[in-house]
Formats: C-alpha cells, structure tokens, sequence
C-alpha cells in the first residue's frame, strides 16, 4: 500500500491506495497519527484508489475520528468505492463518518 | 649492513631515518642530514660516516657532547643496531632494518594491528555489545576522531545506537543525512569538510551537529545493510584519509558476519519464544470453543473456526437455555493477541448475558455497553446474534456491524436482508440494535460467517467471492449442518490452493427438522 499525501486549502488530504488489511493498516495509522495530532485537524481521507480495506482498516479510521474530534478538527471520507463502501455500510460504520462523493466536495467542505 | 636511526625528541613525534649515502651530519642547522630542533644541539653536532660498509659516529666537538650508550664520545665508534646517541636532550636509537617506516608507513602498520585485534576479539567470547566497544575503542586509538558510533537496524527494521564513544565522554548524536548517505544507501564515506563536501552540504541535520571530518564505512552483509560504524570529528584539522577508510571497511566487513550471526541467533530464540506462546494462546482461545454442539432431535448444528495466525480475532458460541438456542458468531477487527483477548471478552459476555435474557437486541446492547467502555484503542466486534425457539422454530436474529445471515433452502441461498443494520459492537456505548423475528422452515439451513470465506484468496490474488461462497453452500445444503461447514471450507481451501489465509475463516450452519415441531 502506498500513501500519496497532499495539503490543499488548509486541508490535509491523505490518499491510500491498493489494500489496507490488518498488514498494512499499522502503515495508514503512521501517516494518520501527525495529521490527526494537529491542533483542530482538517483532514480528508481520499478512498479512491483503495481496493480494499478490512476490519482492521475501518479500526484505525475510528481512532482517527476519535483523535479528530477530540481536538475539535474535521475529518471528511471520500472516493468510497462499491467494495470499501460495502464494508463501512456492513460494520454499520456510515454514519459515523463524513463521506463525500469527491475530493473536491470533501476539501470544501471541510476547508477553514 | 643496514641500520634506521630512531630519534625521539622531548615533547615531539619520534622520526626515523635510513642511514644512507657516504655521511650523514646531525645538528640543529637545516641542512643537516638529520635536523633536531633543540638550543643544546650544535649546529653541527655529530656525524656518521660508512667505513667499509660499517657505520661510524665522530662527535663534532659539539659544546654538550655526544653519548654513546651512555658515555662521551671522544673519538669516532663503530655503530651496531640497539645502540643508544643522546644528542642534546634527542635520543636516538639505531634499528636494524632497511625499510624506515614513514609517518604514513608507521600509521599503516597500526591500522594492520588494529584489523587484526579486531580479528582476534571477533572470535573471542565477547557479547556483540562488548565487542562493538572495542572495535569503537581501537578505532579511537587509531584515528583519534573526537566522536564515534556503531548504528545497528533492530528487529523493527530502524536503525539504533549500538555503540558509541566520544572523547571526554556524554552522548552521540548522528546527523540523519549521514545514516541516509552511509546505512541506507550503503555508500561510504570519507568527507574532509562537511561544509564544502557535496553529499552532504546543505544538510541541515549536518551543520547543526558541527560534524566536519567524517569516515563512515555501512555494515553490509550478502543480505543488505545492516548498519554503520562512524567516526567523526569537529576540528577541520583532524582528517581522515583513503586508508583510514580502508581500515573501517575491513573492520565493518568483518563486523557485519558476527552481527548477522548474532542476530540470527537472537530472532531465533525470541521466535521460539514467541511461537510457544501463540500456540498456547491458540490453544486457550480453541479451548473457548465449544467442544460439542447442543444435541437434540431433528437439530442438526456445526460450526468451525480456522484461525489465519496462530491467534485471531473470530468467535462462534452456542448456549441452549430450555428451548432457547442462542448463537453468535463475531470477528474482531485485526489479528493479534490484542484481538484474540477482546474476543475472549466478547465471548464471556456473550454467555453471561444470554441467560434468561429478553431478546436477541439485549444481548446485543449490554455486549456493547459492556465492550465500550474505556475502549481507548478502539477495538470492536462486529456480530451476528440469534435465537432460535427449538419448540415453535422462531429465530430472532440481530446485526452487529456484520454480514448479512444467510439462508439455504432447496437450490436457493439469499441474505436475510430484513436485520436492521446496527453498529459494531465496541464503538458507541449507547448505540442501539433492533431484532427481526421470523420463522425457520424446517428444511431450511440458517448460515452465519465471517467475512473471511468470501475475502479468501488465491496466489493470484483472487477473492472466493460471495457467488462460489452460495455455490459452495448449496451444494451440501441437503447434507447434515456439520457435512455442509466442511465441505464449504473444503471448497474455500480448493479454490486458496496452498495460498496463505489472510484472515480466519468461521462458518456456523443450523437447521431444525421438523421432528420437533
């Protein structure tokens, strides 16, 4: 898994891409932990090239909301595909999240 | 014969000289064969001169005489090796031997010793601590840096202090530039000037360090890198040259088979250590099982587990309570023992909750309630609950977060759509679960998993996928429930072909016959 990282409108924006599996998710969680750790986060997390992402995957998007919301930030999800989105909706995980359709709707959005 | 003449002034580095030519004078004037800089030398103080291939030594009537072994020369001596001059407050020494050493020679020969003491302590019993600190303390004696350090990669793969040394004493801090340049990409370095040296120039971590004589050689073994031996030094005046380079390859060469050794035998041990221990834990968690299914007429019920590691995060439970058949089946989010010990949480509750518990939703709610609190590393479970009324076939069934239960009757399989999606179990305290009720025909199978069979992969990397999974599970629908859960991992593990699995596999199959009815 590669992690493609971006700063755009006072937002971050991490892009993970292939499979986050209970291998690989150690690795999202290091990229996450600085952005995450900031004063009052602005974070888009882009799904648009993940193929794939198991439970252990989806813990460590919920570690991030948590730390997110802690410090008063903004986490936005978007470029879900059928096969991530379906693990989200099955885990009962969508509400619990921001999603957006696009990069550019979750960058707005969130933007300060 | 040929004789070297050693002198050793009083607070100066020694000098050696090869007698040679017809005469050679001794004394303060520059143009004296062997000049020794000391007011109680004469300009021309003494001489030596060859007489029938021997070497002769005549005082010059110097004004403080010259000794030989000790005593005034009065008149000209036949010289031999191991005889003593004193010339002024010079003392020189006659050495047999043609070849003189020069400063650099002399320097060559202590980085040869150096090596082989190295050589020498790499099969002595010393602990790779130990020994790393005599290399470091030998290179010291050598190249007289002002600072050294031995970096190591550790089993996490990052590159830590193993040693260090610095004169007058207290830490060492390596510039990352110079971990990059030597231990990640392998080069060595031999640098005069960090500032005017183009590797490493410009490097922030370099200036603030006022590094700026560095020689630094990477511990490599056929296998990669696995570390750096360093030294450095702060004063431009202290530079290393090509040899001193040589020596720290040579040193680090034969480091990096010791290292490599010790380490193996190192993960070696921890490995043993730590596979003991998952099979324990493996065998605690298969333990948690149970061991044998509810038996009554016309109930036919199996379940298996198969963990992808020794330990992993999936549960299955059954408890009958009078009529009431109660069964979960659950995963963990990741595989560790962290999950195996959440799941053996999961599992406890389970059994302490379902026992005259109203319904499927409760179970589900004080599970959660329970599994939330101070769940500070957010762990969760995600869940299928049901009951199954053996005496009327009612099912309730709840989702937590979890695949859709199925359903096998005659050629067809379907999701039960119907469970209101709740949350996994773990994440919200509060959140709530809401049961379905609805009837189990007998000649129906109820299905539950994990996501682990459609997730499971071939080497080429190809999921099972919900369509062979349906496949799977018609084929053995008219089979006994324990028939249907083996011939579905059968098939799961046909389809893998030897490729490793990437998560556990748990299925549970129940159906009820009609006898009971």
């Amino acid at each position: 898994m590669q992690i493609v990282e971006a700063r755009t409108g006072g937002v971050d924006v991490l892009a993970p891409r292939g499979r986050i599996d209970s291998t690989t998710a150690s690795l999202l969680d290091e990229r996450l932990a600085p952005l995450v750790g900031a004063e009052r986060p602005r974070l888009v997390v882009d799904f648009s090239n993940v193929d794939y992402i198991s439970s252990a995957g989806l813990r460590i998007m919920l570690l991030a909301a948590r730390r997110v919301q802690e410090a008063g930030g903004h986490l936005a999800l978007c470029g879900m595909g059928a096969a991530v989105r379906q693990v989200f909706y099955l885990a009962g995980f969508l509400p619990l999240f921001f999603i957006c359709a696009s990069r550019d709707e979750a960058v707005t959005s969130i933007a300060p | 014969m040929t004789l070297r003449l050693r002198v050793q002034v009083p607070m100066g580095p020694p000098a050696e000289y090869v007698l040679d030519g017809e005469e050679m004078v001794i004394g303060r004037a520059a143009s004296s064969a062997v000049v020794i800089a000391d007011s109680r030398v004469s300009r021309q103080h003494a001489r030596l001169v060859r007489r029938d291939n021997e070497w002769w030594v005549e005082d010059l009537g110097a004004r403080n005489p010259t000794l030989l072994n000790g005593a005034p020369l009065r008149h000209p001596q036949a010289l031999r090796a191991g005889d003593r001059l004193d010339v002024g407050d010079a003392v020189l020494r006659l050495v047999d031997g043609a070849t003189a050493p020069t400063a650099a020679g002399a320097a060559d020969a202590a980085r040869m010793w150096t090596v082989n003491e190295i050589h020498r302590a790499l099969a002595a019993p010393l602990s790779l601590a130990e020994l790393l600190d005599l290399i470091l303390a030998r290179c010291f004696d050598v190249l007289d840096p002002e600072e050294g350090v031995i970096m190591l990669r550790g089993r996490d793969g990052v590159l830590a202090q193993a040693a260090t040394r610095r004169r007058g004493g207290g830490p060492v801090t390596v510039p990352r530039r110079l971990v990059d340049e030597v231990a990640v990409k392998g080069e060595p370095a031999l640098v005069l000037d960090a500032a005017g040296d183009e590797r490493f120039a410009g490097s922030a971590s370099m200036v603030s360090s006022g590094i700026r004589g560095i020689v630094a050689a990477p511990i490599v073994d056929a296998d990669g890198t696995l570390g750096l031996i360093a030294l450095c030094s702060r004063v431009a005046v202290r530079q290393f040259v090509q040899s001193d380079l040589d020596m720290l390859m040579t040193i680090a060469s034969a480091a990096a088979l010791r290292v490599r050794n010790t380490t193996l035998a190192e993960d070696l041990a921890a490995r043993r250590i730590v596979e003991h221990e998952l099979e324990l834990a493996h065998d605690v968690q298969m333990a948690m099982l149970p061991r044998t299914m509810p038996s009554r007429p016309g109930l036919s019920i199996a379940a298996m587990l198969k963990p992808a590691r020794s330990v992993g995060g999936d549960l299955y439970d059954v408890v009958l309570d009078g009529d009431r058949l109660w069964f979960i089946v659950a995963d963990v989010a990741g595989k560790s023992i962290a999950a195996a010990l959440y799941m053996a949480i999961a599992r406890a509750l389970f059994r302490a909750t379902v026992p005259g518990a109203g319904g499927v939703q409760h179970v589900a709610a004080r599970m959660n309630a329970e599994l939330a609190r101070d769940n500070d590393r957010m762990m969760f479970v995600t869940a299928a609950i049901g009951c199954l009324d053996l005496s009327n076939g009612t099912l309730w069934l709840v989702d937590a977060g979890h695949l859709p239960p199925m359903i096998a009757s005659g050629g067809a399989v379907f999701s039960v759509t119907s469970v209101p999606k709740g949350l996994a179990l773990g994440v919200i305290d509060t959140s709530p679960y809401e049961a379905v009720e609805m009837q189990l025909d007998p000649n129906a199978t109820l299905v539950l998993c994990t996501d682990g069979l459609a997730d499971a992969r071939n080497v080429e990397g190809e999921s099972f996928g919900d369509t062979r999974l349906r496949d799977a599970i018609r084929a053995a629908v008219d089979q006994p429930a324990d028939v249907l859960v083996a011939s579905v991992m059968h098939a799961i593990d046909a389809f893998a072909a030897g490729a490793p699995p990437e998560d556990d596999l748990t299925l549970l199959a129940l159906r009820c016959g009609g006898a009971i009815r």
